[in-house]
Order: C-alpha cells, then sequence, then structure tokens
C-alpha cells in the first residue's frame, strides 16, 4: 500500500518536472527562432518572395512570423493549452493535425523496436552466460562490443543495403507500396526494417548489461541451492536468474530512454517512416517554428514518461527500490 | 565443500589460457594510423571537387583504393579530407563542452548552496532532453557551418563534465590532505591550484577523450540530416549522405569507405582509453 502510495508521488513529481522542462525546451525553440538570421516568412516563400511584391509577404507574416518571440511564445502556449498548436507550413496543416497523425506510428516504430531488442537480448545473454568461458559467450559479446561502436543510421543504411536492395525481402522505405491502403501486411513489411534498426541500436547495451548481471547471479549460493533442489535449468534462468539481472538493467533502460527516441529520428529519416522525428527534421530544414516546437516538445514527452514507466517497473519488480529515492 | 568453492572453469580448460592480445597498443596504433592518413592524404595535390563521369562509380582498384563515388571523384583523397573536417570539429567541439562544464561544475561546487542546487537541476533538464533533438532545433537556426557542430555538441555534452569536475572538487574538498592544507592556512588559491587542479587536469583530460569520439558521431549525424556542415566541406556526414543516395544505385562502397572510418575512429579513440573513466553514453 504505502508502495504504491510512493509510486503515485514519483509520477506525480516526475510529471510536475516535466512542466518546467517543457516550459524551457519550448522558450528555447522560440528564442532561436527570433535569434535565426533568415525570417520564416522567407523561409516558406522562398522565390515567391521576390516576384508577389510583398503581397504574400504580408498574408504569410500573419502565420508565421512577426511579433517578439515572447508574446509568439505567449500566444503558443495559450493556444496549445486550448487546443491550437498553431498551423505548420510544411505539413500545410494544422500542427495538431500532423502531430495526431503521425505520433501513433513513432509510438509503434519504437514500442516494437524495444520488444525486439528485449526478445533477442533476453536469449542472448542467457547463452552468453550459460557458458562464460565459451566461443559462443566470446563471439556474442564481442559481436555486441562491435555492433554498439556503429551508430544507429549506419545500421539502418546497412540493412537497407544488405537485406532491401541485396536480397529484397523488405520494402526500402515508405509506410506502404505506393497508393497501397495502410492494412496490417502492408505496414508489417514496410516496418520489419525501421523496427530491426531501431532494435539493433539498443540491443548491446541491453544485451551486455544483462549478460554481466546473469553472470554475476549465476554464482550466487542461492542460484547454486536452486540447482542443488533439482530445479530445471531453465526455470534457474527464467526464474531466478531472470528477474535478478533485470533489475539494473531497468534502472539504466530508464535514462536510455532519451537515447531510444534520438535514434528513432534518425532511422524514421532514413526509412522515409511517417513518424514524428520525419516531421521533426522536416520542420527543422524548412524552419517550419510551429511544428519544431510542438514535435521537439512532444519527443521530450516521451522520453520524460518512457523514463517514469521504466523506474515504475523497477518499483513493482524490485521490493528494495525506494520510490521516494528515484 | 562449499558451494562457492566449486571451479565455474574446468582446470584443464583453465591451463591453455590464450595470450591476451594488447588491445590498448592495437588501439593506439590504428589511431595513429587514422590521424596520420587525416593529416598526410590531404596534402596530396589531388583536387577533391574535380568531377570526371568517365571513371565515376569504379570499384576500389589499385588506382583508388576506396573506388569512385557517382561523379567520379577519388574516395580515398576526399575520405581523408572528410575525416580531417570531422576530427577537427569534433575535436574543437569536444573542448568547448568539456571547458564550458568544467567552468559551470567548478562554479557549482565553489559557490554551493543555492547557486548549486539551480545549477545541478539545470544539468538534469538538460540530460533530460534528447540530444540530438536539441543539436536538431539548435542546427535548424544556425545551419551549415563549423561553428554551428560545435555549439551543439558544446550545448548538449557540458553537463557531463559539469558533474564530473563538481564531483571531483567537493571530494577533494573532504579529503584528509586538503584539510590538512586548510589547517595550515593556505589561501584558497593556492589550495585550488596544488590540490585539486592536479586531480582535475587528469579527468578533464579522459572526459576529453571519451567525448571526441562522440562529437565525430554527432556532427556525421547531424550533417547526414542535412542539418550540419555544408555539401562543398567534403566531411564524413557529407560523405555518408552522398553514399546514402549512391547505394541505392549499387555502388556500396562509397558508403563503405566512410562509413568504415567513423567506426573504426570511434573504436579506436574508446580502445585508447578503456577502463579509464566511466562508460560514457549519449
Amino acid at each position: 500500500m504505502t508502495r504504491t502510495v510512493a509510486a503515485l508521488r514519483l509520477t506525480g513529481r516526475r510529471l510536475g518536472w516535466a512542466v518546467p522542462l517543457v516550459v524551457l525546451v519550448s522558450l528555447a525553440v522560440f528564442a532561436l527562432a527570433a535569434a535565426s538570421p533568415t525570417d520564416a516568412a522567407s523561409a516558406f516563400l522562398g522565390a515567391r518572395d521576390e516576384f508577389t511584391g510583398g503581397t504574400a509577404r504580408g498574408g504569410v507574416e500573419g502565420i508565421v512570423a512577426g511579433t517578439p518571440w515572447l508574446d509568439a511564445w505567449w500566444r503558443w502556449v495559450t493556444g496549445a493549452l486550448a487546443g491550437d498548436l498553431g498551423t505548420s507550413t510544411t505539413g500545410r496543416a494544422p500542427v495538431a493535425t500532423v502531430v495526431a497523425v503521425r505520433l501513433p506510428w513513432t509510438l509503434l516504430l519504437m514500442v516494437t523496436g524495444l520488444a525486439v531488442s528485449i526478445a533477442v537480448a533476453v536469449p542472448v545473454a542467457m547463452l552468453a552466460a550459460l557458458r562464460p568461458h565459451g566461443a559462443l559467450a566470446r563471439l556474442l559479446t564481442g559481436g555486441l562490443w562491435a555492433l554498439s561502436a556503429v551508430p544507429a543510421f549506419l545500421v539502418a543504411l546497412v540493412l537497407v543495403g544488405v537485406l532491401s536492395l541485396g536480397l529484397g525481402w523488405f520494402p526500402a522505405g515508405g509506410l506502404t507500396d505506393p497508393g497501397a491502403p495502410a492494412t496490417a501486411a502492408q505496414v508489417g513489411t514496410h516496418l520489419a526494417l525501421p523496427v530491426l534498426a531501431v532494435a539493433a541500436s539498443q540491443l548491446p547495451w541491453m544485451a551486455l548489461h544483462l549478460h554481466r548481471g546473469m553472470a554475476e547471479h549465476l554464482r550466487t549460493p542461492s542460484t547454486q541451492a536452486a540447482r542443488l533442489r533439482g530445479v530445471a535449468e531453465w526455470r534457474v534462468m527464467l526464474r531466478h536468474v531472470l528477474p535478478t539481472a533485470a533489475v539494473p538493467t531497468l534502472a539504466i533502460a530508464g535514462a536510455r530512454l532519451p537515447e531510444v527516441v534520438a535514434g528513432s529520428v534518425l532511422v524514421e529519416e532514413i526509412f522515409s517512416w511517417p513518424g514524428l522525428g520525419g516531421a521533426l527534421v522536416d520542420a527543422a530544414l524548412a524552419q517550419d517554428f510551429t511544428l519544431l516546437a510542438a514535435s521537439t516538445v512532444l519527443l521530450v514527452l516521451v522520453a520524460v514518461v518512457g523514463g517514469l514507466l521504466a523506474d515504475l517497473c523497477l518499483v513493482r519488480i524490485d521490493p528494495r527500490t525506494d520510490a521516494d529515492a528515484l | 565443500m562449499r558451494s562457492d568453492t566449486v571451479p565455474t572453469v574446468s582446470p584443464l580448460r583453465a591451463v591453455r589460457t590464450r595470450r591476451a592480445v594488447p588491445w590498448r597498443a592495437v588501439a593506439v596504433t590504428g589511431l595513429a594510423l587514422l590521424v596520420a592518413y587525416a593529416l598526410v592524404v590531404p596534402l596530396l595535390p589531388v583536387d577533391i571537387d574535380r568531377v570526371d563521369y568517365a571513371t565515376g562509380a569504379t570499384r576500389p582498384s589499385w588506382g583508388h583504393p576506396f573506388g569512385t563515388d557517382l561523379t567520379g571523384r577519388d574516395l580515398f583523397v576526399r575520405s581523408a579530407h572528410g575525416l580531417r573536417i570531422s576530427l577537427l570539429a569534433a575535436l574543437a567541439g569536444a573542448t568547448s563542452a568539456v571547458v564550458v562544464g568544467a567552468l559551470v561544475g567548478a562554479g557549482c561546487a565553489l559557490a554551493g548552496g543555492r547557486v548549486d542546487r539551480w545549477g545541478m537541476r539545470v544539468v538534469d533538464g538538460v540530460n533530460a532532453v534528447p540530444h540530438l533533438l536539441l543539436g536538431i532545433v539548435v542546427a535548424s537556426v544556425l545551419r551549415g557551418s563549423f561553428l554551428t557542430i560545435v555549439l551543439v555538441v558544446a550545448a548538449t555534452h557540458w553537463t557531463q563534465t559539469a558533474r564530473l569536475v563538481r564531483a571531483e572538487l567537493l571530494a577533494v574538498g573532504t579529503s584528509d590532505y586538503y584539510r590538512a592544507a586548510v589547517a595550515h592556512g593556505f589561501t584558497r588559491r593556492q589550495l585550488l591550484r596544488h590540490h585539486a587542479a592536479p586531480r582535475l587536469a587528469a579527468q578533464l583530460v579522459v572526459a576529453l577523450g571519451l567525448l571526441v569520439p562522440h562529437a565525430v558521431w554527432h556532427e556525421s549525424t547531424l550533417t547526414f540530416l542535412g542539418l550540419g556542415l555544408p555539401p562543398h566541406a567534403p566531411s564524413l556526414g557529407v560523405l555518408l549522405d552522398l553514399g546514402q543516395q549512391a547505394l541505392l544505385s549499387g555502388a556500396w562502397w562509397t558508403l563503405a569507405a566512410p562509413a568504415g572510418l567513423l567506426v573504426a575512429v570511434t573504436v579506436c579513440l574508446s580502445g585508447c582509453l578503456s577502463g579509464r573513466g566511466e562508460e560514457h553514453h549519449d
């Protein structure tokens, strides 16, 4: 009971802390937008600016620029609280619509990617931990160290080169084939490579930390006692070793989540995945600051909420964790 | 027999232990070779921007060890230029990050009280934002220059050094030799100079070394996304971006050359410092 209350306190504290964070991040975006040497109206109009003699400019400035940045920020905040996030110049639609269409795809990619990397990391770590000096263990840990040195976008490019262009197993990008409806089969085949890329970027640290935890725990008296009692080896691994090895890994997972968010931005850009990260890069390239502010704030929130979920899991599975100290 | 005395490795296996590979030496040699490549090859009198479609997209050969890109530019020379630009940008960015971090960390530790609390809260705040996101936002405004990369790396990575320096200074402050020195009546300046500075300097060098590969990664990522260095400065990021386009037409080696260099630099740099300092991540 007290642990539930402590977990709720933790939730409240983290979400309360997210408020000043969001305020600061959005303020920074608007301040930087004001400091930008090119103004948003010209960025949007481009060559048209010269041909229309300033008439188009007047119309656009009403939407994208023209007020001091603090006023613009305040308007954005009050608008956002009322449900109006402004209009995106790259999306040619209200920002709320752009975000609502794209956020589910980003979450799908992140959650599936993390699930796949957990599904691979657990058996890999177990195999390596069972025979810590065997050839397989050395091969696996060596391979994981090598993989951890390769940036996520390189992994993604190699996947495109080999699995899509070389072998032709999966499409190289997009959500569906051109013109095809977004059915489960279509999305599934297009999701495969982006998910693999996200999973591959998270796999090394996850598997290596799990492996270390398991290797340590296999030697403890409690595990040896379970074996002596005649508990089956797989049961020892799954019920005795894995939960304890998962604790330090989960603790790190919370701190690692911002990286998952950043990694998915790159993966989305490479695979033309219609998620929030792709929109963020487009917005940055086109100086679409209303969309940039909204997508940055949302992705920061995704990272904060993800970290909170990881910590709540930790409180749930490890009775030693003090929720008030997290 | 007590359970924890059971050997986990059979004695037979333990006898034929293989000779340990001197990984540190391998990494140092590799890094030296890479730096030499980045410094010497760009001195060759080759015009890296000369387009020659007749030799376009040739596979790696003796004439072109890394092959040529789609417009016939030699990748061996271009990659050397790229590595030099990327390393310079990374070094400048990492140095500024360490300097800013050291100043903030020292300020917090020396001021203490409210300044310290608020300073550390800012550090937590910056850490909660994914670095790449912050980088994209900064780069969207100040696009396409060397300074952008330096600013982005400095703006997102000073926090680790700030924490490190603060913790180190606080640890020095509670140590016995420091207390003894205080009791001897040394001035604050003398204390900092003779007791804090030497210990900090070693830590800062390691922090810098750990930050450089990360900064190389940031440069290539931002440039790859079109927000970093301009296309006429052939950094690793620019080459990777061109490599991605060429990959679609089957010229895999245009991607392999910069990608291999990027990974090699990261591995060698972290290999040189392995075991020193804590594990470093985003």
